[in-house]
C-alpha cells in the first residue's frame, strides 16, 4: 500500500475534523456540550456551494459559510443561553433543522434532490508550496492541498494562543471551570458563552466549506456524515487541549483513510470495526478520565 | 408523573368561567375557533374558494356556539370545587370558599386529571405552533400551505388504510418514546435508545431465523424477550458507567449508538449473519410462524402495536405504583435528597437504564418481527431520536408519550406522501420536527421559570404572613 498517498489522504480527511474539533473545544472549554456542530457544519457546506455559485466566487462562498455558521451559533446560543433551553435538546433540534432545511432549500431553490453540483462552481484552488513541493516525499504529502487544509493547521496554534495566552480565552476557561466564581470576578458568563458558541459556529462553517468546495464543488444531503460527533469524540478524548485534539483528529482521519484502502483491498479486518473505533475510544477515554478523577478524590 | 409538579394554570384551561361578562367572551372564543377551523377546512376541501370559506365560517360559528362552547363549559365545570359547608361551586384553583371561607384541601386525583388535560393542551398547542411556523415557511417558499397540510393529514388520517399506516409508524416510537421518557424522568439523559433498538432487533432476528422448529407463540415470545434483554443489557453499559464510575451519560450514549449501529451492520455485512448473494445488507428471513399477524388488510400494521399499548399501561403502573417508579421519580427530582432518604441511587439508575434499554429492544424486535421480517443494516430511520422528541413533547408521562407518538406517526406517515402528491419536498417533516423540539425546549424552560418565580414570591410572602 502506498504510504505517501495514505498520509496525503489522512491530511485531507482530517482537516475538517480539526476545524470542527477546535469549535467543539471552544464550547467544551466554556462548559457547554455542543451537539449542534454537525448541523452547523452541514449548513456551512450548503452555504458555501449556494453562495459560491450565486455570487460567482468560491471564496465569497467560503466567507458566507462562515457567516452562516456564526448565525447558527448565535441562534443556538440564543436558545440555550438566553431562552435557557436544554443544551442537548436544542442541539438535536438544530441538527434536524440543518438536515431538513438544507435538503428543503436545495429542492426549493434548485429543484434538485440528493446532490447539488451547480455548473460553473469551481473548487478552491490547490495550494502548492514553492520550495516544499520539490522535496520528493514531503512535497507530495504536504503540498498541493486545498487552502482550507492549511487554514486548519493554522487554527490549532491560534486556538491555543487564544485560549491560553489571551485575556478573553482565560475568561472563557474561567467560565467553563466555575461559572459563579467567574461571575463574581466580573466576567460576563453569558457573553463568554455567546462568544465561544459563535466562534465555534464560524469554525464549523469553515469546516463545512472545506467539505463541499474544498475537494469537489458539490453538496450532498447529510454529507457531513457524523463528522461533528467524531470531532466531539476527539475533543473528549483529548480532554479539550488544542494540540492533543488536533492529534486525535489526525488519528481519526488516518483510520478513515486506512479504512478506504482496506475496503479497496478487502482484508480480514472488517471496516465496521475501524469505523467503530473513534466512538469506542471516546467511551474508554471518558471512563479513564472519570476513574482518575475519582481516584484523586479518594473513594 | 411530571405533571404533578406543574400546578394548575387556571387561565389555560378556562380563561373564562364565572362572572357575568366572562361567559360571553368564552362563547365568542369558541364560535371564533369553530368558524376559523371549519372555514379553513371547507375552503381546502371543496376548492369553492371564498364561498366555501364563508359557508364554513357560518356553519362552524353555529356549531361552535351550540356544540363546542357548552361542551367546554360542561367539561370545565366538572372541575369546579364544591364547598362542603355551604355548597357553593367555585373555581378549581380557589384555596378557600368565597362565601364561608372554608379552606379546601387539594384532591390529588382531580389535580392529576387537570394536569393531564393541561398537558394534552400543551402537546396540541406545540404541534400547532410548529405546523403554523412550517406553514409560514411553505408560503414563503411559494407553496400552498393549506393544500400541503390537507394532503399530509388526508394521507395520515383520511382513510382507514392511512390511519392504519399512521399507527404502524407510531408503533416503534411509542416504545422508544417510553424508553426515553422513563430515563428522563429519573434525571438520566439517555440518548442511547437507538442503540438498544439495533441490538434488540438483531437478537430478535437471530432467534427468528434460528429456532425455526418452534411453534408460533413460543417463538415470538422468545424473540421479544431476547430482543428486550439485548436492548436492556446494552442500556446497562452506559448505566453502569454513570452509576458506578460517574461518566456523563449523554456523550457515552451518543457514542455507543454508533458502536451498536456499526456492530450490527458488521454482523450482517460480513459477520456471522452474512448471507451470500443477498443484494443488501440483510440477515436471513425469519421463520414464517414468527412473523407477527397483521391487524388490518393492505397495511403492515401488526400485533406489535397492541404490545405497544400494553406497554404504555405497564409503564404507567411501573412509574406510579411501584417502588422502582417512586425511587426513579425521586432520583429525577433531587438525587441528593433521594440518596439521603436511603434510596440507592446507583441501583436505581442501573434499573432505569435497563428498563429504558429494554423498551428500545422491544421496539427493534417489533420492527423485525412485524415489518421487515429480517435484520437490515441501518434500518431505523431515527426512531430513537423521534423517541426523544416524543418524550419531551409528552413531558415524560406515558400517556403523553402515546399521544405524541400517534401524532408523530401521522406526521411521518402522511409526510411520505406529500412529495408524491404535491411539489413540496419531504424534508418539510424534518423541519417541522425540529421546530417542535425547539418549541418544547423553550416551553419546558418557561415552565421552569414560572416555577422559580412562584418559589421566589412564596419566599417573599412568607415573612409577611408570619408578621401578620
Amino acid at each position: 500500500m502506498d504510504i505517501v498517498s495514505l498520509l496525503d489522504a489522512t491530511l485531507r480527511i482530517s482537516a475538517p475534523l480539526i476545524l470542527v474539533g477546535m469549535a467543539g473545544l471552544l464550547s467544551y472549554q466554556v462548559g457547554l456540550i455542543n451537539i449542534a456542530l454537525e448541523g452547523m457544519m452541514l449548513s456551512g457546506a450548503f452555504a458555501a456551494v449556494v453562495f459560491g455559485y450565486e455570487l460567482g466566487s468560491t471564496w465569497l462562498g467560503v466567507l458566507m459559510a462562515i457567516v452562516v455558521g456564526a448565525a447558527l451559533g448565535a441562534l443556538f446560543a440564543l436558545a440555550v443561553i438566553t431562552l435557557r433551553a436544554n443544551l442537548i435538546v436544542a442541539g438535536l433540534a438544530l441538527n434536524f433543522l440543518a438536515t431538513g432545511g438544507t435538503a428543503y432549500l436545495m429542492d426549493i431553490l434548485y429543484n434538485q434532490s440528493g446532490t447539488l453540483a451547480p455548473e460553473g462552481l469551481r473548487k478552491l484552488p490547490a495550494v502548492t508550496i514553492p520550495l516544499l513541493e520539490d522535496i520528493p516525499v514531503l512535497g507530495e504529502m504536504l503540498s498541493g492541498h486545498s487552502p482550507l487544509v492549511y487554514v486548519s493547521w493554522v487554527m490549532v496554534p491560534l486556538t491555543s494562543i487564544f485560549l491560553y495566552r489571551m485575556v478573553v480565552g482565560g475568561h472563557i476557561r474561567a467560565v467553563g471551570e466555575h461559572p459563579e466564581a467567574a461571575q463574581t470576578a466580573g466576567i460576563s458568563v453569558q457573553g463568554m458563552q455567546y462568544l465561544a458558541l459563535i466562534l465555534g459556529g464560524m469554525l464549523c462553517g469553515l469546516a463545512g466549506a472545506h467539505l463541499s468546495v474544498g475537494d469537489l464543488p458539490l453538496f450532498r444531503e447529510r454529507m457531513t456524515n457524523d463528522r461533528g460527533f467524531i470531532a466531539l469524540a476527539a475533543v473528549y478524548f483529548a480532554a479539550a487541549r488544542p494540540r492533543l485534539t488536533a492529534v486525535a483528529c489526525l488519528l481519526f482521519g488516518f483510520f478513515e483513510a486506512l479504512q478506504f484502502r482496506l475496503q479497496l483491498r478487502d482484508t480480514a479486518l472488517p471496516n465496521e470495526f475501524l469505523q467503530m473505533l473513534p466512538y469506542l475510544m471516546v467511551v474508554i477515554a471518558l471512563v479513564v478520565i472519570s476513574v482518575r478523577k475519582e481516584w484523586r478524590k479518594g473513594w | 408523573m411530571a405533571t404533578q409538579r406543574t400546578p394548575l394554570p387556571y387561565w389555560l384551561i378556562a380563561p373564562i368561567l364565572r362572572g357575568s361578562g366572562d361567559v360571553w367572551i368564552g362563547i365568542a372564543l369558541w364560535i371564533a375557533i369553530g368558524a376559523l377551523v371549519t372555514a379553513a377546512l371547507m375552503r381546502a376541501r371543496h376548492r369553492a374558494a371564498w364561498r366555501g370559506a364563508l359557508l364554513g365560517a357560518v356553519l362552524g360559528g353555529v356549531g361552535g356556539a351550540l356544540l363546542l362552547a357548552p361542551l367546554w363549559f360542561g367539561l370545565v365545570s366538572l372541575l369546579d370545587k364544591r364547598c362542603a359547608h355551604c355548597g357553593t361551586q367555585t373555581r378549581p384553583d380557589a384555596a378557600t370558599c368565597p362565601r364561608c371561607g372554608h379552606a379546601f384541601t387539594e384532591s390529588p386525583r382531580l389535580d392529576a386529571f387537570v394536569a393531564a388535560l393541561v398537558n394534552l393542551a400543551r402537546v396540541v398547542m406545540t404541534i400547532e405552533l410548529a405546523l403554523l411556523a412550517g406553514g409560514i415557511i411553505l408560503e414563503l417558499s411559494g407553496k400552498d400551505a393549506l393544500d400541503t397540510y390537507r394532503v399530509l393529514f388526508e394521507w395520515g388520517l383520511g382513510t382507514p388504510r392511512a390511519r392504519a399506516n399512521s399507527l404502524l409508524a407510531a408503533t416503534p416510537i411509542i416504545f422508544t418514546g417510553l424508553g426515553t421518557a422513563i430515563a428522563f424522568r429519573a434525571g438520566i439523559f439517555n440518548v442511547g435508545v437507538e442503540g438498544s433498538l439495533y441490538m434488540g432487533a438483531l437478537l430478535a432476528a437471530w432467534i427468528g431465523f434460528t429456532f425455526t422448529d418452534l411453534p408460533a407463540l413460543p417463538l415470538i415470545a422468545l424473540a421479544f424477550v431476547a430482543g428486550a434483554l439485548a436492548g436492556g443489557l446494552w442500556g446497562l453499559v452506559p448505566g453502569y458507567l454513570k452509576a458506578r464510575l460517574r461518566v456523563d451519560e449523554v456523550v457515552t450514549t451518543i457514542m455507543l449508538n454508533y458502536v451498536a449501529i456499526e456492530f450490527t451492520s458488521y454482523m450482517v455485512q460480513s459477520g456471522p449473519f452474512f448471507v451470500p448473494g443477498m443484494a443488501n445488507a440483510m440477515s436471513k428471513t425469519i421463520a414464517k410462524q414468527a412473523q407477527l399477524p397483521q391487524l388490518v388488510e393492505r397495511s403492515q400494521l401488526n400485533a406489535s402495536f397492541i404490545l405497544a399499548l400494553v406497554t404504555v399501561v405497564a409503564i404507567m403502573i411501573l412509574m406510579s405504583r411501584t417502588r422502582l417508579g417512586f425511587e426513579a421519580r425521586m432520583v429525577g427530582d433531587n438525587p441528593l435528597f433521594a440518596r439521603w432518604s436511603g434510596i440507592m441511587v446507583g441501583r436505581t439508575i442501573l434499573l432505569v437504564m435497563f428498563v429504558s434499554g429494554l423498551l428500545g429492544g422491544l421496539a427493534g424486535a417489533g420492527q423485525v418481527l412485524g415489518v421487515h421480517y429480517n435484520f437490515t443494516a441501518r434500518f431505523s430511520r431515527g426512531f430513537g431520536f423521534d423517541g426523544i422528541t416524543i418524550a419531551l413533547l409528552g413531558r415524560n408521562s406515558p400517556v403523553g408519550v402515546l399521544i405524541g407518538a400517534l401524532l408523530f406517526g401521522a406526521l411521518r406517515s402522511g409526510g411520505t406522501t406529500i412529495e408524491v402528491f404535491t411539489d413540496v419536498p419531504i424534508d418539510l417533516v424534518d423541519i417541522v420536527q425540529a421546530l417542535i423540539i425547539f418549541f418544547v425546549a423553550i416551553d419546558l424552560n418557561l415552565d421552569f421559570l414560572s416555577r422559580r418565580r412562584r418559589a421566589k414570591t412564596d419566599r417573599d410572602a412568607a415573612p409577611a404572613s408570619a408578621a401578620a
